[in-house]
């Protein structure tokens, strides 16, 4: 993986969460920049030019969307955003103006350290251009369309793959269902999402040890699915 | 003689004073129409009749007979059998028409022996003063029984409108009445004033039972006793009873209205006999005229109470939501805190200060949970809860449910049981995740560690159900009638499990939003609870999809 020090800019108002933020974050090899509301903090995304953006919704002196949709008027730097109690239309609002990926206060420092890295991996994807994504015991080569559990190899239909590949390629970040739905069925009538809880139902049928507790396709509630980023098996933490 | 005086210079003063004698046809003692100013003393009711019948229309005549003589004697004037109609209408106007009969006969008598030739002698020789004689008495009788019936009727319309000043005076006071007690006094005073009644409130509740029942000993006791009684069985209406002691008559009247009950009210009516019944009427009416009020007060009451529950539930709930909102920044401080500690002592190895970590985790998680509860029931009182209905796998609910919950139900043995074919339903499912997370921890804060925890979910009756099933303390039957109230703890647990009481409350609410039902189930205390959320199936519009038969192809 990348060793040179990803800059991480945290934009939040409460000082502890900073705190705590950047601290974690330090332990899992970032350099942190922090700034205390949303001025100071497009001032600093044009100084430092960070590799990682995480956003506070709060902030005293401009909403967080507004921020997001600042950034994302120059920049297509991954932004994780932050909140307190957001309803799923709001998460949806969210992913849907350019945010990466959301998390819900109170998270672990874990989770976090998790969508960060999922999130630079996806932005740096098109770079590396490597073509397999694994995750746990599954693997999905992109460019083959060949899909691995256990080394063994699985059938999947058309549209399962698609899933699939939708999922992958956005590894350890959340899809919304109608990102989902719009690139499986080409539309968005709100009656597709039976179709795609079928899909998803079947396609953790051929992948999950046991479909009941599903390992590597969780759901959002309310917002969409996220294909889990899991350790491999056999080597140990990534990172 | 002095009677005969009064009624002179009552004559003068004016005429409505007649009225005075009509106003208490049932009260033969001291009272008085104290309203006037003026007031007839008649010390017993034998001496009035006497006197009215009587005494009255002699003096009327004697009276006329004397002012004749004068005038003949003095003067040219011829005798004229006419005059003697003054007394006869006198009479028949102030005090009925016995009395007025009482003055022709007196008026022809005098007449005939003193002014009609032969004087001196009851006999007649003119036979035109025959045929005078005949016609007085003829008009004497028609006037006077005319002069009689209006004094009857004027009598009656003077009476009428007094009770309608009465019942004016009275409805004015019933309007200045703001409490139930005020109004209840206000009757009292009027019928003790005005009908001359003595009323009691006896009150809902034992006899003589403290100072605030200190009226019921007013009343004789087997009057009160049948009063409570009467309160007692919440008896409408009224009753009549007499008083053997005193062989007094009284009637109860049950004072109710539809949101309160105030106690039996007893009025004494005297001596049963024909006034009782009109004057029983008359109680009636004035109770009718106060119900209203009484009503109109009561209502006022029940209203400001609800009034002030409500405004102080508003003030609650708004006061719950900002500082669970405020609290909940701090907390997620200190939650992402222990999470880095953890970090870096996992790091150093350090197991001791890490389980300290840990319950530090534990209990602020624990912490946040009760926040979103309090937040959860804000929003409930609040607003309310609206569903955002879409199509989902029930199995998805329970996955991201146990999901959320992982590090709290490790400790014990969860099994999970999700049918592969279940239809998918159409609800909100954060609402439902949080309903079944809810049921999760209840299970994992209600039964030993290391016990199992079961989760399924099948069909049963066209109904998706899902079922937690632990085998903890169980349900006693107060709990389980209890269990969904907000903010009820099981006496049990209370002191010894943390907790609100309000998980289920809400999730009873959630679940309730998407057309289903919560249960709890229990074989009593110690023997385990199964919890079971039960949901409507709603016809797909893909049902040939729904049924996963195909599942393990491919």
């Amino acid at each position: 993986m990348r060793k040179a020090a990803n800059k991480v800019l945290v934009i939040d108002d409460e000082s502890q969460i900073r705190r705590f933020v950047s601290a974690g974050l330090e332990l899992y090899g970032y350099s942190v920049s922090e700034a205390e509301n949303g001025s100071a903090g497009l001032n600093a995304v044009a100084h430092i030019r960070p590799d990682l953006i995480i956003l506070d919704l709060g902030l005293p002196d401009m909403g967080g969307v507004e921020v997001l949709r600042t950034i994302r008027s120059w920049s297509n730097v991954p932004v994780i955003v932050l909140s307190i109690e957001v309803d799923e239309e709001q998460k949806v609002h969210l992913l849907r103006s350019g945010a990466d990926d959301y998390m819900i206060k109170p998270f672990g420092i874990a989770e976090l350290a998790a969508r960060c890295e999922a999130a630079l991996r996806r932005y740096h994807k098109a770079v590396d251009k490597d073509p397999v994504v694994r995750t746990g015991p599954l693997s999905i080569d992109l460019v083959n369309r060949e899909v691995t559990l256990d080394r063994r190899h699985i059938t999947l239909t058309r549209k399962e793959y698609r899933l699939l590949h939708l999922l992958a390629s956005h590894l350890g970040l959340v899809m919304t269902h109608n990102q989902l739905i719009k690139d499986i069925w080409g539309n968005t009538s709100p009656d597709n999402i039976q179709y795609l809880r079928t899909l998803v139902r079947k396609l953790r049928q051929k992948l999950e040890v046991d479909p009941g507790q599903p390992k590597l396709l969780i759901s959002e509630s309310g917002v969409g699915y996220r294909l889990e980023r899991l350790a491999a098996p056999s080597s140990k933490n990534p990172g | 003689m002095k009677a005969f005086q009064s009624l002179l210079s009552r004559l003068k003063q004016s005429w409505p004073g007649a009225r005075s004698l009509a106003e208490h046809p049932r009260l033969p003692t001291t009272s008085a129409w104290s309203g006037g100013g003026e007031a007839v003393q008649v010390k017993f009711g034998i001496m009035r009749i006497v006197a009215q019948t009587a005494l009255y229309p002699l003096a009327c005549v004697t009276l006329t007979t004397a002012l004749m003589t004068l005038l003949l004697r003095y003067t040219e004037l011829e005798f004229e059998s006419i005059v003697y109609l003054t007394p006869v209408l006198i009479c028949a106007t102030q005090w009925g028409l016995i009395s007025a009969i009482v003055s022709i006969f007196a008026s022809a008598a005098v007449a005939d022996f003193l002014f009609i030739p032969p004087v001196y002698s009851f006999a007649i020789s003119d036979p035109q003063q025959i045929l005078e004689m005949a016609l007085f008495l003829l008009v004497a009788l028609v006037t006077s029984n005319l002069a009689a019936r209006v004094k009857k009727e004027v009598d009656t319309l003077h009476r009428h409108q007094h009770e309608i000043r009465n019942l004016y005076e009275f409805s004015r006071r019933l309007a200045l009445c703001s409490t139930a007690g005020d109004l209840l006094k206000a009757i009292q005073d009027y019928l003790s004033a005005h009908l001359g009644c003595e009323a009691h409130l006896v009150r809902l509740g034992p006899l003589y039972a403290g100072p605030r029942d200190a009226e019921d000993a007013m009343v004789p006791q087997p009057i009160a006793r049948e009063a409570k009684e009467m309160a007692t069985a919440r008896e409408p209406g009224s009753r009549l009873v007499t008083e053997p002691a005193t062989n007094s008559l009284w009637a109860l009247k049950n004072i109710t209205t539809t949101t309160a009950e105030h106690g039996v009210l007893a009025v004494n009516l005297g001596k049963p006999g024909g006034a009782t019944d009109e004057l029983n009427d008359r109680i009636d009416r004035l109770l009718l005229e106060a119900g209203a009020t009484l009503t109109r007060i009561d209502a006022a009451v029940a209203l400001a109470k609800a009034n002030m529950r409500l405004e102080s539930e508003i003030l609650r709930t708004a006061l719950v939501g900002t500082a669970s909102h405020e609290l909940r920044s701090p907390v997620a401080a200190i939650l992402g805190t222990a999470s880095v500690l953890d970090q870096m002592l996992a790091l150093q190895g350090d197991e001791k200060v890490r389980s300290l970590v840990e319950g530090m985790h534990v209990e602020a998680k624990r912490l946040d949970g009760d926040i979103q509860n309090l937040l959860d029931t804000a929003r409930i009182t609040d607003t309310g809860v609206k569903p955002h209905l879409v199509w989902t796998d029930p199995a998805d609910m329970i996955a991201a449910a146990i999901r959320q919950r992982s590090h709290r139900i490790a400790a014990h043995k969860l099994n999970v049981d999700v049918d592969p074919k279940l239809p998918l339903v159409h609800v909100d499912p954060v609402l439902l995740e949080q309903a079944v997370g809810q049921l999760i921890e209840n299970a994992v804060k209600y039964s030993p560690v290391a016990s199992d925890i079961t989760v399924v979910a099948r069909v049963e009756e066209g109904e998706v159900v899902l079922l937690v099933a632990d085998k903890g303390v169980g349900l006693t039957e107060e709990e389980a009638s209890h269990l969904f109230w907000r903010a009820y703890r099981g006496r049990r647990h209370i002191g010894n499990v943390p907790g609100l009481g309000l998980g289920l409350w809400i999730a009873r609410i959630f679940v309730a939003v998407n057309g289903g039902t919560l249960s709890a189930d229990s074989p009593g205390p110690g023997q385990g609870t199964t919890m079971s959320i039960r949901l409507p199936i709603t016809p797909s519009i893909a049902p040939e999809l729904v049924p996963l038969t195909n599942a393990q192809g491919g």
